[in-house]
């Protein structure tokens, strides 16, 4: 019963996570190229927090690969998911270290989604100047990064999951 | 926000801020005149001289095309059949406004893997630092 709820609310998040990345592509576009929102984190930390770290970066890739090919732009899939491996890999190393909250782990991983998606860019258009891109774009990581830790801080304190994960049932 | 967060957020602004300024600022001679390099997936096609009024089209063999607007000292794309269309946002490029501009002296267009720089007559980068 736990196996399956696990399951079914992997399959919620990454719908949560498509929705939200859907219609952020609705917002008008940036002035600055790369620099999003990037709600469907939040999830995404909720993710890593509730079914551990191999099921977040299943989730990670399926939300990614779904949402490229939703939205039409199949070629910039390789480049969300070289932030999202990124990214998700030092989430993963922070979020269980004692003094590190979901707003640091979530700060953490917006800014290393940019490092990702701008590293993968400099080496397909062999161009090093790209780092100094990384200037303008991090500290609009953290500061989606410290949003999106706020929102899956609230959201894991008013939905505990042992009511829905942990709590075995005999039904 | 925890002891650990405070650190994280510091270290971010403090590689932020050095690499803002670090930044690309100016053209280092452009009194011989300024170019724009094309590049197609890193490798060099050619380097046009930026002195008329005129339009280029930069084509692909798989029908990848941007056209520019190319002007006295400065160029912009105006036109591409890419999917997101921001390489038309980033706007244009000129000797002065390398050091207000996000991207310094270039104009990327990610799904085409196409990289339009302005460079002096030797196709020196724009110097990193003053």
């Amino acid at each position: 019963m736990i196996k399956t709820r696990r399951l079914a609310l992997a399959a919620v998040l990454i719908s949560i996570m498509l929705v939200l990345g859907y219609l952020e592509s609705m917002l008008p576009v940036s002035p600055v190229p790369g620099i999003k929102l990037g709600l469907a984190n939040s999830a995404l930390i909720v993710s890593l927090y509730w079914l551990g770290i191999p099921v977040s970066f299943q989730i990670m890739l399926i939300k990614n690969v779904l949402l490229g090919l939703l939205l039409g732009n199949p070629m910039l899939i390789p480049y969300s998911i070289a932030g999202g491996i990124l990214s998700l890999t030092v989430m993963s190393i922070l979020y269980k270290r004692r003094g590190v909250s979901p707003i640091g782990v979530s700060i953490a991983g917006g800014v290393t989604h940019n490092i990702g998606q701008v590293l993968l860019a400099m080496i397909i258009l062999s161009t090093p100047s790209l780092v100094f891109y990384l200037g303008l774009l991090m500290p609009a990581g953290a500061a989606m990064g410290f949003i999106t830790g706020m929102i899956a801080k609230t959201l894991m304190r008013h939905f505990p999951p042992s009511r829905y994960l942990n709590r075995p049932t005999n039904q | 926000m925890k002891r650990r967060d405070i650190i994280i957020l510091v270290i971010v602004l403090v590689a932020s801020l050095t690499l803002y300024l670090l930044r690309p600022k100016a053209v280092d001679d452009a009194s011989a005149g300024v170019y724009m390099r094309v590049s197609i997936a890193g490798q060099e096609q050619e380097l046009v001289p930026l002195t008329e009024d005129r339009e280029i089209r930069i084509e692909q063999d798989n029908g990848d095309y941007n056209i520019i607007h190319i002007f006295d000292g400065g160029f912009e794309i105006t036109e591409a059949n890419c999917y997101n269309q921001d390489c038309i946002h980033q706007g244009e490029v000129t000797v002065d406004n390398i050091g207000g501009r996000a991207l310094a002296n270039e104009v990327i267009c990610l799904p085409h893997k196409l990289v339009l720089s302005l460079v002096s007559a030797d196709g020196a980068e724009p110097e990193t630092a003053q």
